[in-house]
């Protein structure tokens, strides 16, 4: 991918001081120029915003230190960083630039390599600072998102333990209330669980522990201990195995995705319907597809199908939950494992989901 | 000073949460309640259950509780039909937007069954 070009707005009102840091940035760099103070401020507040900002100080009109502090002083300009070069060097000079807000301080005539890299210092302190803010919002955002995806399940907790402690309720009512308390926790530990994958996944502390395994004996496994809730639901669950070779994979990962997989086919299906698992050996590759006869996905929902959080229009059949974080995970999963993930989808028909894994 | 509040039309999908509301309100608190499962039942309902005070979750298949409210007001003689939203959606900007929608107020999740028809009437009293 090519590298987007930083923009670097030179200020001075001398041409040959512009001349040199131009022909110096011009290599690596986008530039801009201002002749003086009022239009390097004219400048950013109109169209593109510099990545960085070299000023002179003495210009007639405004001074460099009049910029620099209206700069800071405007929410839209105050993270651009500002290097002051300039011929004044003595400390009280270099100390007001400081104070304003400016992160470096260079003084003429300059030393082209030591320009250089001073810039380049402050850029990547600049991308990496708002690398951060960015990563902090998805944070705060995915916080959030699961604060209030906790506090659902939470109101039937508290809510029905606390009217067992605090009025009469008939027996029944109380055995009722309990049993929904236990499928709820679960619902709940289910929710962190799937929580802790997100978080550890995305800090990429996310080792796979693979070794030699059989793909089609991982999912016969898998099958046999999810054909009860198959079972109740009136689903069959038909298996089409293939008789692979072994692979290198991680068996407990692999075993989430094929779990996740499985149980959404089943979430999402009617009654009298049949989900079907397939696995197969094709180019080169391990494949398992999974394929229900269930709603299917509206095509405009289809690309957000594995963003974190992402419920579609689509709800599940028996009243079960969905946390909207299993499929991003299954994602994950596959992709550590240079794998690929595709769906196919067709309302009112079913969907298939197929994974497809490297020898 | 407002008549007692008596007859509240209740809208929430999650049945867990609906039948610990219900006693909160019935047993608890001695309301009259028209129970409802989603947004459109609840407009369904509204006419001939003459509500002095709808209390809609927010988020509910079909249609939700800010929708109903704004349908439910365009009923004749419910223009101005008091509203509260029972959310998980308390952050304080969320709780703002709900007000500026034309709720009376907003109850967050989860909620105290002991306090709930309190709360209700709290804010009924208010008006």
């Amino acid at each position: 991918m090519p590298q987007i070009r930083d923009t670097i707005l030179i200020v001075d009102d001398e041409r040959f001081n512009i001349n040199v840091l131009k022909d110096l940035l011009d290599a690596d760099y986008d530039t801009m120029v201002a002749r003086n103070g009022i239009q390097a401020l004219k400048r950013v507040n109109s169209g593109t915003l510099p990545d960085l900002i070299l000023l002179d100080i003495m210009m007639p009109e405004m001074d460099g230190y009049e910029v620099c502090k209206q700069l800071k002083e405007s929410e839209n300009t105050k993270d651009i960083p500002v290097i002051f070069v300039t011929a004044m060097s003595n400390v009280d000079d270099e100390m007001k630039g400081f104070a304003l807000g400016a992160v470096d301080y260079i003084t003429k005539p300059i030393s082209p390599p030591i320009v250089l890299a001073r810039i380049k210092t402050h850029l990547a302190l600049k991308h990496s600072l708002e690398k951060q803010k960015e990563l902090n919002q998805i944070k705060n955002k995915f916080l959030g998102v699961a604060a209030h995806d906790l506090r659902n399940p939470l109101t039937s907790l508290q809510g029905m333990s606390q009217l067992m402690l605090k009025i009469h309720l008939p027996e029944e009512k109380k055995i009722k209330f309990l049993q929904s308390i236990n499928k709820t926790s679960h619902q709940m530990l289910k929710l962190v669980n799937d929580l802790l994958d997100v978080s550890v996944i995305e800090s990429g502390r996310f080792d796979l522990r693979s070794e030699m395994n059989n793909l089609s004996q991982l999912v016969a496994e898998r099958v046999e201990l999810i054909s009860d809730i198959a079972k109740n639901k009136g689903i069959t669950l038909i298996s089409n195995l293939a008789d692979l070779p072994d692979t290198q994979f991680d068996e407990d990962r692999i075993g989430q995705v094929v779990d996740n997989l499985l149980t959404n086919a089943i979430k999402f299906s009617n009654s009298e319907s049949t989900v079907t698992l397939i696995t197969r050996e094709v180019d080169g590759k391990i494949e398992l597809s999974v394929t229900d006869q269930g709603q299917g996905i509206p095509a405009d929902e289809i690309n957000s199908l594995f963003g974190s959080f992402k419920k579609t229009s689509v709800k599940p059949t028996g009243g079960e939950k969905s946390t909207g974080l299993g499929l991003s995970i299954v994602k994950k999963i596959v992709e550590a494992h240079n794998g690929n993930i595709k769906v196919e989808s067709e309302v009112g028909k079913g969907t298939t989901f197929l994974v497809s894994l490297n020898k | 000073m407002n008549k007692p509040l008596d007859r509240i039309l209740y809208a929430e999908d999650e049945p867990d949460i609906q039948e610990v509301a219900v006693l909160a309100l019935e047993t608890v608190g001695g309301f009259n309640l028209k129970i409802c499962n989603t947004g459109k039942e609840a407009v369904a309902a509204a006419l001939e259950y003459k509500p002095d005070l709808l209390l809609f979750d927010v988020m509910m298949p079909e249609m939700d509780g800010p929708t109903a409210m704004q349908e439910i007001r365009t009923l004749p003689g419910m223009e101005n039909i008091p509203v509260i939203f029972m959310t998980a959606k308390v952050q304080p900007e969320e709780i703002a937007h709900y007000k500026n929608l034309g709720a009376l107020d907003v109850i967050p999740k989860p909620f105290d069954p002991m306090n709930l028809a309190d709360a209700v009437r709290d804010c009924w009293n208010k008006l």
